[in-house]
């Protein structure tokens, strides 16, 4: 059968797996607690789906393993170590979190706060940096595409939008079903790909091997281009940006029980572990296979690397994992994007719900924003933007700044006293980042310091 | 045992409209796969007839340069393979075989953007099947939702739904009907039920009443006698028998005035006369309450079309009432205005606790007493009056209060002016 044929093929049965596997977009019975946080009652498996394939970006799949490839072992210094600090920071969220009946994290810092200002900034934040980062999903998605199949980017990038559109409409429970579908995608497509590659290489020591002799500057956990202290900010920004995401602190108040929530986070790290170390080896097998490909961008050189590197069957399941984490990632922030944009930013929106007619109107206009923002997105994909990791890198410090303070840090919250240093905070990382030309994550640790310094205030005497 | 829920509306619309797509899709993408394959096939024969003949005439090395030209669609095999033959005219033979995939692949190559396109088609017809399935279930939705209501008792009318199909629309102004014909029906049954009722309480009590007044009068009467011959102590007992025996007499001359009312004399009354004589009367037990009461009535406001002892009956009780409701201190204010063009509304307010919501439906019931002391008899004469006037009796209360408001005609122009 012709590759293409099969890659066609392919993307039509993941098409109607999603199709009747997302479930319903309009529940019969739903209301704005279900909608956003799946009436805290979502079971350990569907949670344990949408945690992992949520954490699984683009980013996380393409921008690591092109990474890796390029520069070894740093990657996984700079990168994954960070993301995993974040994970084994969550637990001492849990209780924090689930104490609170709030429908988002906004909410939450809006009422632990007594300042709904907080709520509008944060939401705010929060709608920008996710509404960039789906743009990344739909890019990184779509460059892959059309370099396979030879089309358009945007006809390429159309496709995705609408998977995203689709399981979104659903709200968290459609979104958490058809996660379980896209992990499932990426475990396969990932450990397809590794397995492939190791029997090309030969074992893990034989790759170590070939990258001794070729660029024994790979295996070393930083370089002279990416020094300690660099690395190490890089890897600590990406650590509190993930620790405070909303993305995932949304899923540990949506779990049925705290217990639930601390089983989520325990299987996860495992799964998420072994998806790593399946990247890893992707990564630094491919270098040993074919140790230099050119391309424009790192969505190209992904695709270019992998069709030379692994036969048409892996490289399609690589791919195919490739746009589960790209769906699973932009459906997610797609539904925090719109609830900012329409719970958030609406202070009149309480958390109960209203009467039906009321509750219906609601829930469409949440999902005509989640069509707004996904084309939004769509559009700016088309545009050339900073690469997946730099735009990522931006998101994640903002939220950071957003989240981190109020929910690792901050134990008794003092009321309205948080919105000034959050404020400037965020005046500090915008003037480094876009006047200073700072490495936003370099920019966020002044950042967060002032925002501690301005809401703690050492200077003042007494309790 | 778990019965299997039913297949729902978006998920049958979505099955029929991704069968739809799909089936249009393969149909037009096959056909063009066919139609290709076949006439890439017959090109490629045609090129292989037209190299045939060609090499004929030609030498080996001729002829080798010609083969190039029959790639990629055909693929040389070994002589000794089945195959097409070209042979040139010195006698050297080539065997050729369609090569099929080749073509497969430069077909589908030709024909990628009308699969993704079939594939994105696929997902907006998913798309449109679910927007579809919205705005069907959407008002079946609401109905549901109002057919629950009225399962646990709240009457509800269902909200008009925008950009509705006018079937449904229907559907939605068919319920709202039947739950304002249901609702008059229970109204109009509640009615006749508590007529019933009363007219089976009002004979029994007439009855009673009648056979209980004569002796009490024939009681009082010798009570009377018995007080004066008796010495000083025992008068003091005699009169606590007679304060007793008047209250009976009160309690039975109400239960007949209740069971057997006299037919209203209709004439003009003036509101501010009715109100200001109300006041006065009720003013010692005001006092004794420490409650305040005062009165307004409007410019306008008209006389009224009634019995005029009858109405101040009812305003009496009304009052009495709203004091008794208060316990120490509060306010009980009488207004009267005219409303609309031939009726006038009296109201009386009292700033007490308001009444539960689950006693509001039988204070006019006949006996239905919160008071250890009272009769229950007071309001349900009020009620009885009002309604023996062509009036109505509205009642609006919460926790700050409670107002009673009597609507009755106003007098006839002439009258008014006589």
């Amino acid at each position: 059968m012709p590759v293409l044929l099969l890659q066609l093929l392919v993307f039509g049965a993941y098409t109607l797996a999603l199709v009747f596997l997302a479930g319903e977009a309009f529940n019969w019975k739903e209301d704005r607690r279900l909608f956003y946080v799946g009436g805290n009652r979502i079971p350990l498996v569907p949670m344990v789906g949408t945690f992992v394939a949520t954490w699984m970006s683009a980013a996380s799949v393409l921008g690591y393993t092109m990474w890796l490839y390029a520069d070894g072992y740093v990657a996984f210094t700079g990168s994954v170590n960070g993301w995993l600090i974040g994970l084994v920071l969550m637990p001492f969220i849990v209780r924090k979190l689930r104490v609170s009946r709030a429908l988002s994290l906004p909410q939450w810092l809006g009422d632990t706060f007594g300042d709904p200002r907080l709520r509008s900034l944060s939401a705010l934040a929060l709608l920008g940096a996710y509404t960039f980062y789906i743009v990344i999903q739909f890019r990184a998605f779509g460059t892959i595409v059309s370099a396979l199949l030879d089309i358009k980017v945007l006809v390429a990038s159309a496709l995705v939008y609408l998977f995203v559109l689709y399981t979104t409409f659903g709200g968290l429970p459609s979104v958490a079903r058809s996660d379980t579908l896209n992990l499932v995608l990426i475990l396969g497509g990932v450990s397809l790909a590794a397995f492939s590659l190791l029997g090309r290489v030969g074992p893990i020591g034989a790759v170590h091997q070939a990258l001794a002799e070729r660029a024994p500057e790979m295996l070393h956990p930083w370089t002279e281009g990416w020094s300690p202290l660099v690395t190490t900010l890089m890897m600590l920004s990406w650590g509190l940006g993930v620790a405070a995401n909303p993305q995932y602190a949304i899923r540990l108040l949506s779990a049925r029980t705290t217990r639930d929530a601390y089983g989520t986070l325990a299987l996860s790290s495992l799964i998420i572990g072994a998806i790593y170390a399946g990247l890893t080896v992707i990564g630094l097998s491919a270098f040993a296979l074919v140790p230099y490909v050119r391309a424009a961008s790192d969505e190209l050189a992904f695709t270019r690397l992998f069709s030379m590197a692994l036969p048409p069957v892996p490289a399609l399941g690589l791919f195919l994992a490739v746009l589960a984490a790209a769906v699973s990632t932009a459906n997610s922030q797609l539904l925090l994007a719109a609830c900012s944009l329409c719970y958030d930013l609406r202070p009149n929106e309480g958390r109960r719900r209203g009467d039906l007619v009321t509750e219906d109107r609601f829930l469409f206009r949440n999902r005509l924003a989640i069509a707004g923002i996904a084309t939004a997105a769509l559009v700016l994909s088309q545009f050339r933007l900073p690469g997946v990791l730099l735009i990522g890198r931006y998101s994640w410090t903002v939220v950071a700044i957003c989240f981190f303070l109020p929910l690792y840090v901050i134990r008794k919250p003092r009321s309205r006293g948080l919105f000034l240093p959050l404020s400037a905070a965020l005046l500090l990382h915008l003037f480094l980042t876009a006047f200073l030309r700072l490495l936003p994550e370099l920019a966020l640790l002044p950042a967060l310091a002032l925002e501690g310094i301005l809401y703690f205030r050492p200077w003042r005497k007494g309790p | 045992m778990k019965t299997q829920r039913p297949l729902s509306v978006e998920t049958r619309i979505k099955a029929i409209l991704t069968v739809i797509a799909i089936g249009l899709t393969t149909l037009t993408v096959g056909t063009a796969l066919t139609q290709g394959f076949m006439e890439r096939t017959a090109e490629a024969r045609f090129l292989l007839e037209t190299a045939r003949s060609a090499a004929a005439g030609m030498d080996e090395r001729q002829v080798e340069s010609l083969l190039e030209k029959l790639h990629p669609h055909w693929k040389e095999v070994p002589a000794s393979q089945a195959g097409e033959t070209i042979r040139s005219s010195d006698g050297r033979e080539w065997r050729f075989v369609l090569d099929r995939p080749q073509i497969w692949n430069a077909l589908v190559y030709r024909q990628r953007y009308v699969l993704v396109v079939g594939l994105i088609g696929l997902l907006v017809a998913v798309e449109l099947a679910v927007f579809l399935a919205y705005g069907l279930t959407r008002p079946m939705k609401v109905l549901a939702w109002g057919c629950e209501q009225m399962r646990l008792g709240r009457w509800v009318r269902l909200p008009t739904l925008s950009r509705t199909p006018y079937e449904l629309e229907a559907l939605n102004e068919a319920f709202n009907g039947m739950v304002e014909d249901l609702k008059r029906w229970q109204d109009f049954q509640k009615q006749a039920a508590r007529v019933e009722r009363l007219a089976a309480l009002g004979s029994v009590a007439a009855a009673v009443a009648h056979e209980v007044k004569n002796p009490l009068a024939s009681m009082r009467i010798h009570l009377d006698l018995l007080k004066d011959r008796l010495p000083g102590e025992e008068k003091e007992s005699v009169a606590i028998l007679g304060t007793e025996l008047d209250r009976l007499n009160q309690t039975v001359s109400q239960l007949l005035s209740y069971a057997r009312p006299n037919p209203p004399l209709f004439g003009p009354v003036d509101a501010r006369e009715l109100l200001g004589w109300i006041t006065s009367m009720t003013a010692t037990p005001c006092r004794l309450a420490g409650v305040a009461i005062s009165w307004t009535a409007g410019e306008d406001c008209p006389p009224l079309w009634g019995d005029e002892q009858q109405l101040k009956q009812v305003l009496l009780n009304l009052v009495l009432n709203s004091v008794s409701a208060q316990g120490d201190g509060g306010t009980v204010s009488l207004s009267a205005r005219k409303e609309g063009a031939r009726s006038v509304s009296i109201a009386v307010s009292d700033t007490g606790p308001g009444i539960p919501a689950e006693l509001l439906e039988r204070i006019f019931d006949p006996f239905f007493t919160t008071h250890p002391e009272g009769t229950g008899l007071g309001l349900s004469i009020v009620h009885r009056i009002v309604e023996g006037h062509g009036g109505r009796i509205d009642v609006e209360t919460s926790e700050r209060g409670t107002t009673f408001a009597v609507t009755l005609p106003a007098a006839p122009q002439e009258e008014k002016e006589r």
